[in-house]
């Protein structure tokens, strides 16, 4: 039995862990106490062998899995549903499925003693299941459903700690902007529905490539579903809030906020590639003459920048990681708009990135936990004789994420700039990308360093950092894992040994049918600068290791004074440390307007709809009241209980009707039944003379 | 008569042999002595099992119509099949519902297991009846057991009102109804379903008069009272809060379905040449039944009473399907799909009412109070079902109502039913909805804790599993429910 055919057990064994835990959850830890934390770890490990196993099965050139049922047939319209693992597929489940093993052994730790310890090991569960059905999703359908669903369990990790106030505002605030992006999303699906009923991805890309569905409609779907990924990974301008949401716990911020969730929609942007790639080769404007690819780029492109930018002026540990990993997320996306070379690059970034965020995060929490919940790097420092595991793991992070060479981060982050550099060379205005990109380069190595000087280095500034111990094993050996792949994986890809592995395994294998001649955005790119990669890499590194010592300079070594960079940067300072006023912006404009709306319609509810219903209701209680009272005096029996009119008139009448008298029941059945003939009669032909009199009649009358 | 003809009717033959046997085993074991455990639990047992057993013939024969038996007195096609087979199950259902409820009972105690086979027999004739005279034969060897068994608590006054009243009304509307066959065996000058279809076209055509519309109305009111439909509903709350509770989840869907099998067929067949508007009547009726149901359960106190009405609001629904009629797509299945997912929820639905009632003494809503701390799984189980009866989605309410409305829609002209459907499911999440309220919000807390019986908890575990299972993945009954409407299927 191939272990790629029985992919579809692997969301499985999460969901019935979370199943487990729920119901039984209570009772378990009243038995077993803690080690109901295990059984959790349980059901994700389990995930791990046939994850790996799927992705070794590919390696060893198996064919790719892509089955699809019918989930509700009704005539000849059927909605189906599936899974798929191809290479893609296979590399994200097995980081999903390591990472979040990593981080559930962690929160062992890490949420020790916690009252909801059971319900946090629940949701996580439910989360991962739901993140690992997104993977493996070969439907629009089952992509949409996994997508809301690890957006509820975001939802409910956030406000994990609901009874905070801050905690259940910042899960609020995640879920209402994500579902912001996600309208559009919904639209998009249901304008590719419109030509594919299916949503089934193979015949979407299909009918994309024949053209059955036009591609100016193709593109502007793409931009649609763009804005769910915008929303899910906090792209510009939704990336408020990411930074909030790390009021959740931290295992919650590495597993969710940094490592997968987020990155669900980048995955979704290489997923459906096909809707985003045949438009732009066309060069179908979807939105202010922009093809699609080049909205993703530069929605990308911005976001890398804003959240370095803003990740230099934090003081929170959590945050700076927040605003990094949105920085990071924008690198994906830029990368993604690059073409098919920079496809292989975002998405190898993101899998890179996947396991040293998670490990800065964790790598946060262990701080946090030693600091007794401390989470200002400014009353930190000193941390690193304390802490050495930490420290060492997390410098091994943080030398990844600035992109020095060996470390993991470097080859992704060079070949994404290599992809820009590329696409620069076949057309000018391409330099846009890379310059952003290399700036984003320095201010990330920057701000990385400054984090690390910040905590480790120095002496103690505070009480809490001065007694500061190291976090217990169950924490630091997912650290230690967590590094090793932090270190090394970016080997995978690199371009030093031979061929790239990574690009030969994963990489876009377009749609079937696209006629060869329209290809030109990247591919000429590609063809024409093979040449430029060892200066591509020179300028990466000096980008990384100038913001590295630059920071180490103001904060280790205390040569430079912050007033070097802070001066002449004022204002840009000042926006920065406002979060340019993005959450200003929208309480101003969204949130204010959404208020204004609804107390409109609430004014409407009040003053028109309910006076409306209120006069009807008064002027049918007159008629009724008055028929009522001549049925009193006619009819003598039965009919004698007016209890008053408080519970509706409607109600009223059919609950009188309802008298519990058999012989009243008997005199209805013929009543209505002599009713209901003369209504029929009075339509029929028979009856048109005698309705052709009386209306003669009523008009003499008149 | 050909031996093959009798492989036909091998359905209603083995429960005429299945209830005789019930009667003969209650007469053959003796009471006392140790024979006596035995007396209480075989005949149960068998009548279950003989039910289910049932179930077999139904697939013998399952594909083998259209065609009919006995000179055209029988139908036996898969959409007839289809709803022989919910007969059957209904029946087993509820038989397990009753075990423990008549535990005390010690007269007539397996009598009533063999009662039930019989209203399901009749049942089955019921929905193959393709003969005015079957018809009538069968619309009363529903009726009659049904009135027996409304009224089996002999002692409680409440039970004997309600066999009563459901003797009395049943008898008026069965008087109507057979007026209306008369005249219609005097216009078209046969019984047989199918050939009045033709005759009475060409009665039509050759000018018509009065008597085919009053016909239709006159048979209206007989089947509309078997269904509940409103204005012919006013004897459902009495007897479904008078009757045993098991005899009232019988009747709620029981002779319901059986009612909406005969109803589709006559209606589908003769509508047309009695009264050409008969769509139109039908959906103004429906929109009738729907608002009666859901805006006069909105007062009630009593669980039993509020699931009647709501009964008749689901009855409306499903004359949606009956009004959009079998030549637009998915309306016939959509029938068949409803009427296996209503058997789920609301036998589901009764039989948690019926634990509660067996542990609480009384079947208010207000014993409800704190059931979800009490008896958590019942709670949960009674909020599925009544989210399913609301129809929300990722339970078989949802898919039902998605094919019910989905047909209206699909048909352009009665898109508008459509509309009062989803308006009329609206209204009703208030009641459904205040019953879970009740569950899980309420401070008191009315039962401490909770006694449960075998037969009641396997009915819960089996209709719950089908009430979720079919709301996440419904093409199983999809698939069989489109086998079952085949447009070549009804006669």
């Amino acid at each position: 039995m191939s272990l790629l055919h029985i992919a579809w057990i692997i969301p499985i064994l999460p969901f019935t862990t979370c199943a487990l835990l729920i119901f039984f959850g209570d009772s378990l830890r009243r038995r077993i106490g803690e080690a109901v934390g295990w059984i959790g770890v349980a059901g994700i490990a389990a995930t791990i062998p046939l994850s790996v196993g799927a992705l070794l099965e590919l390696l060893s050139g198996a064919e790719p899995v892509d089955k699809l049922v019918h989930w509700a047939a009704i005539g000849n319209h059927y909605v189906a549903v599936g899974y798929a693992v191809d290479p893609l597929g296979a590399v994200m489940l097995s980081m999903v499925s390591v990472v979040a093993t990593c981080i559930v052994i962690y929160s062992i730790g890490y949420m020790h003693g916690d009252d909801g310890y059971q319900r946090f090991f629940a949701y996580m569960m439910l989360f991962c299941g739901s993140m690992l059905l997104l993977v493996i999703a070969n439907t629009l359908l089952v992509l949409y459903v996994a997508w809301e669903l690890v957006g509820l369990c975001s939802y409910l990790l956030i406000g994990f700690w609901f009874e905070r106030k801050s905690a259940a505002d910042a899960a609020k605030k995640a879920f209402i902007t994500t579902r912001i992006g996600d309208v559009g999303f919904a639209i998009g699906i249901l304008i590719i529905f419109a030509y594919v009923p299916s949503l089934y991805f193979g015949e979407v890309s299909a009918a994309i490539a024949k053209g059955a569905i036009p591609l100016a409609v193709a593109a502007v779907a793409a931009v649609l579903l763009f804005c769910g990924a915008i929303g899910k990974s906090a792209q510009f301008p939704l990336h408020t809030w990411l930074p909030d949401a790390m009021e959740g716990p931290t295992p919650v911020s590495a597993l969710i906020h940094a490592a997968t969730m987020v990155a669900a929609g980048v995955y979704m942007v290489a997923r459906l590639y096909t809707i985003f790639y045949v438009p732009s080769v066309h060069e179908i404007s979807a939105l202010w003459g922009l093809t699609p690819l080049l909205v993703v780029a530069f929605i990308g492109l911005i976001t890398a920048l804003l959240g370095a930018i803003l990740g230099v002026v934090q003081h929170d540990i959590k945050r700076v990681l927040a605003y990094s990993t949105i920085s990071q997320l924008g690198y994906m996306m830029c990368a993604l708009g690059m073409g098919t070379i920079g496809f292989v690059a975002g998405v190898f970034h993101l899998i890179n990135h996947a396991f040293f965020k998670s490990l800065l995060f964790l790598g946060s929490g262990s701080v946090i936990h030693g600091c007794d919940n401390e989470q200002n790097m400014w009353r930190m420092g000193g941390l690193g004789k304390r802490m050495p595991i930490t420290a060492i793991t997390f410098w091994c992070g943080t030398l990844a994420l600035a992109g020095i060479p060996l470390f993991s981060g470097f080859f992704s982050k060079d070949e994404i700039m290599a992809a820009a550099w590329h696409n620069a060379a076949g057309e000018s205005a391409y330099w846009v990308f890379f310059i952003g990109l290399e700036l984003a380069a320095f201010l990330t190595a920057f701000y990385m360093g400054r984090c690390c000087y910040l905590t480790f280095s120095g002496e103690p500034r505070s009480e809490v950092a001065a007694t500061a111990h190291e976090s217990p094993p169950v924490m630091t050996i997912p650290l230690m894992v967590l590094a090793f792949f932090a270190v090394f994986l970016g080997w995978v890809g690199t371009p030093l040994v031979g061929s790239n592995l990574f690009e030969h395994f994963v990489h876009y294998t377009g749609p079937a049918l696209v006629s060869a001649g329209h290809i030109t955005v990247a591919a000429e790119g590609a063809a024409s600068a093979e040449g430029g990669t060892w200066i591509v890499a020179l300028i990466s590194i000096a980008m990384a290791l100038g913001g590295l010592l630059l920071s180490a300079a103001i904060y280790k070594w205390r040569v430079l004074p912050v007033d070097v960079i802070k001066k002449p940067l004022y204002p840009l300072y000042l926006a920065a440390k406002g979060k340019f006023y993005f959450d200003e912006l929208y309480a101003y404009t969204v949130v204010a307007g959404t208020l204004g709306l609804s107390q409109l319609c609430r004014l409407w509810d009040v003053y028109v709809i309910d006076g409306l219903v209120n006069a009807v209701g008064w002027g049918v209680r007159v008629i009724i009241a008055q028929l009522s009272r001549l049925l009193d005096l006619g009819v003598v029996d039965g009919m004698v209980n007016l209890i008053g009119y408080a519970t509706g008139v409607l109600g009223e009448v059919g609950a009188r009707l309802q008298t519990g008298k058999v012989q009243e029941y008997l005199a209805g059945i013929g009543l209505f039944a002599g009713a209901i003939a003369i209504a029929v009669f009075l339509t029929t032909d028979i009856a048109r003379p005698l309705v052709d009199w009386v209306v003669q009649v009523v008009t003499q009358l008149r | 008569m050909p031996i093959d003809d009798l492989t036909q009717v091998s359905v209603q033959l083995h429960l005429t042999v299945l209830a005789i046997l019930v009667l003969a085993l209650d007469l053959v074991i003796p009471r006392r002595g140790t024979w006596g455990l035995l007396w209480n639990k075989l005949p149960a047992g068998v009548a279950t099992a003989g039910l289910l057993l049932g179930l077999y013939p139904v697939a013998l024969l399952w594909g083998i119509g259209p065609r009919t038996e006995f000179s055209g007195c029988l139908a036996i096609n898969n959409f007839v099949l289809f709803f022989q087979g919910i007969f059957l199950v209904v029946g087993a259902l509820v038989i397990l519902l009753s075990i423990d409820f008549f535990r005390n009972l010690r007269q007539g105690y397996n009598e009533y297991f063999s009662l039930i086979v019989f209203l399901v027999l009749g049942m089955t004739v019921l929905a193959a009846a393709n003969d005015l005279v079957v018809l009538v034969v069968a619309f009363e060897l529903v009726s009659i057991p049904s009135y027996v068994l409304a009224a089996y608590l002999r002692r409680d006054p409440k039970s004997n009102e309600a066999g009563l009243k459901y003797f009395l009304y049943g008898a008026a509307a069965s008087a109507m109804m057979l007026y209306g066959l008369t005249i219609v065996y005097g216009l078209g000058g046969t019984t047989n379903l199918l050939a009045l279809g033709e005759k009475l076209e060409a009665h039509v055509i050759a000018g018509g008069g009065l008597l085919a519309p009053l016909a239709l109305v006159l048979m209206g009111v007989g089947l509309g009272y078997k269904i509940a439909m409103a204005p012919f509903h006013a004897w459902a709350p009495d007897v479904y809060e008078g009757a045993p509770t098991p005899v009232t989840t019988l009747l709620s869907v029981g002779p319901k379905a059986a009612g909406f099998a005969i109803v589709a067929r006559v209606l589908w067949q003769l509508g047309q040449p009695l009264l050409g508007g008969w769509p139109m009547l039908v959906a103004i009726l429906a929109t009738l039944t729907m608002f009666t149901g859901n805006l006069l359960a909105l007062r009630q106190t009593n669980m039993k009473r509020m699931l009647a009405y709501s009964s008749i609001a689901h009855a409306g629904y499903m004359l949606i399907a009956v009004v959009v009629g079998p030549n637009t797509e998915w309306a016939a299945q959509s029938l068949v799909f409803y009427i296996g997912a209503y058997v789920l929820m609301n036998v589901g639905a009764f039989a948690v009412a019926i634990l509660v009632e067996r542990n609480a003494g009384n079947a208010l809503i207000a014993s409800y109070d704190g059931l979800a701390r009490s008896a958590p799984l019942a709670a949960a189980a009674m909020g599925i079902f009544l989210l399913s009866l609301t129809g929300i989605p990722g339970t078989v309410g949802f898919v039902g109502k998605f094919l019910l409305f989905g047909a209206a829609i699909n048909s352009q002209t009665w898109w508008w039913l459509a509309l009062v459907g989803i308006i009329n499911s609206v209204i009703s999440l208030y009641y459904y909805m205040n019953v879970v309220r009740v569950m899980y919000f309420s401070k008191a807390r009315h039962l401490e804790r909770i006694r449960w019986s075998a037969g009641v908890a396997a009915v819960i575990c089996v209709t719950l599993a089908g009430t979720l299972a079919l709301g996440i993945a419904p093409m199983p009954l999809l698939s069989i429910t489109a086998h079952a409407s085949y447009l070549a299927a009804y006669f």
